[in-house]
């Protein structure tokens, strides 16, 4: 994850028309924000559609960005919208967002066998993928925040539009289960 | 700007590392999309230009067109047939040569009637009206026949005859004569020839002269038959 600091100055430097710069944040955030849109989503083809149209916001809010804020969590936070509407357009969107964090926390896991097969079959970096796939909804979002995206618990919250109690909360019981379903692989 | 995070709920650089390791990234096209996305729209919007100036373009041209259109109907009478040929080649608006050469030469009446044959099939060439030259090569507009031209041409200059001929002449005119002068009656030579007699009856002798002589002009031959004719009668 590039400095927030570079990514921001990168950014401006954009937005004044240096087309090198958009290549340099871009190369520093293409995996994060493909691997974060593409966990979100779970589906290849609107992998690709939510990624182009992330940065084609991006691009198109150039002018609009200032720096009060971490590059990156500007960035993650028009991903996740661009997520929601995805979710929105599709239908698939759960209501669980009203709901509180102890029944989002047990909320059973959603069936999914086919992430489920490669992670037992594949690699850690894969399994853990998988397992990421099978999180609610708010977890994994709050999980992939944190992680691809850098941000910290209070961006989280300020993204996902809850109070910062209830992000750490998400991601504490995100932790909890992967490292149930990973085993012995879980990073410390 | 990286503040440390007090609150982090666990390290995430071994959760980053693991996925980073899943190798996923985004296809090579949708990379080459977005970034030429990007440098398209960098570039300057090219100003349109072309708009108002292809709006001024043809404002401009309509406004020619419409000029050259009526400014030759407008025109018409009053560079060639509201003025008198002295006039008109006077005031320098008929720059033309034929005028003082059908003055001289007396062509422009004779032509007049193959001339308004041929103006039927070339409407768009007032310079080829036989009556112009005939108008700019008399020394003042007199009551002679109109022939030949387009329709407007001969009001206007019907119009005009009276505002260009002499009171005495206009006035004195029987109604005969002022149907010859109308556009709508072009002449014949006999009607013409009765308003000759006429004048010469009223003492006129000069005026029916020139009137004579413009009827020579304008139906050549014609009154060399009528005295051949009138010899014939007399004979039997």
């Amino acid at each position: 994850m590039g400095g927030g600091d570079a990514d921001a100055q990168l950014m401006l430097r954009y937005a004044a028309g240096d087309a090198r710069a958009f290549d340099e944040l871009y190369a520093a955030h293409r995996h994060g924000l493909w691997r974060f849109i593409r966990r979100s989503v779970q589906n290849a083809a609107a992998t690709d559609d939510v990624f182009q149209e992330c940065w084609s916001r991006v691009i198109a809010h150039r002018e609009n960005y200032r720096p009060e804020a971490r590059f990156a969590t500007w960035l993650y936070r028009i991903a996740h919208n661009c997520c929601m509407d995805h979710w929105r357009k599709s239908g698939r969107r759960a209501t669980r967002e009203t709901e509180d964090d102890d029944a989002v926390a047990a909320a059973p896991d959603e069936a999914n066998p086919e992430p489920l097969a490669a992670a037992l079959e594949g690699e850690a970096g894969a399994r853990l993928a998988a397992a990421i796939e099978r999180l609610p909804e708010e977890q994994r979002a709050a999980f992939l925040l944190y992680v691809e995206g850098g941000l910290s618990v209070a961006e989280i919250g300020e993204t996902t539009g809850v109070n910062p109690e209830t992000a750490k909360s998400r991601l504490r019981y995100a932790v909890g289960r992967l490292k149930q379903t990973l085993g012995t692989e879980v990073p410390d | 700007m990286e503040r440390p995070d007090e609150q982090a709920p666990f390290p995430r650089e071994p959760w980053q590392r693991l996925l980073e390791d899943s190798g996923d990234g985004p296809p090579e096209t949708t990379e080459a999309r977005i970034r030429a996305n990007a440098r398209r729209d960098l570039a300057p919007q090219g100003r349109r230009w072309w708009l108002p100036a292809s709006l001024a373009a043809s404002f401009v041209l309509a406004v020619l067109i419409v000029q050259s259109e009526f400014g030759t109907i407008r025109r018409a009478p009053v560079t060639e047939s509201d003025r008198t040929g002295g006039e008109a080649m006077e005031a320098g608006i008929i720059d033309r040569k034929e005028g003082p050469e059908a003055r001289e030469a007396g062509e422009a009446a004779a032509a007049a009637p193959a001339r308004r044959k041929s103006s039927a099939r070339q409407e768009a060439a007032p310079e080829d009206y036989g009556y112009l030259d005939e108008e700019t090569g008399s020394d003042e507009a007199g009551i002679g026949p109109r022939v030949g031209g387009p329709e407007h041409e001969l009001r206007a200059a019907s119009e005009l005859s009276a505002e260009s001929a002499p009171a005495s002449v206009v006035s004195d005119l029987p109604d005969a004569a002022a149907d010859a002068a109308s556009p709508a009656t072009p002449p014949t030579p006999e009607s013409w020839f009765a308003e000759i007699q006429k004048l010469r009856a009223a003492g006129r002798s000069e005026e029916a002269e020139r009137e004579l002589e413009r009827l020579r002009k304008a139906f050549p031959g014609w009154l060399e038959q009528q005295a051949e004719n009138l010899k014939k009668e007399e004979r039997r």
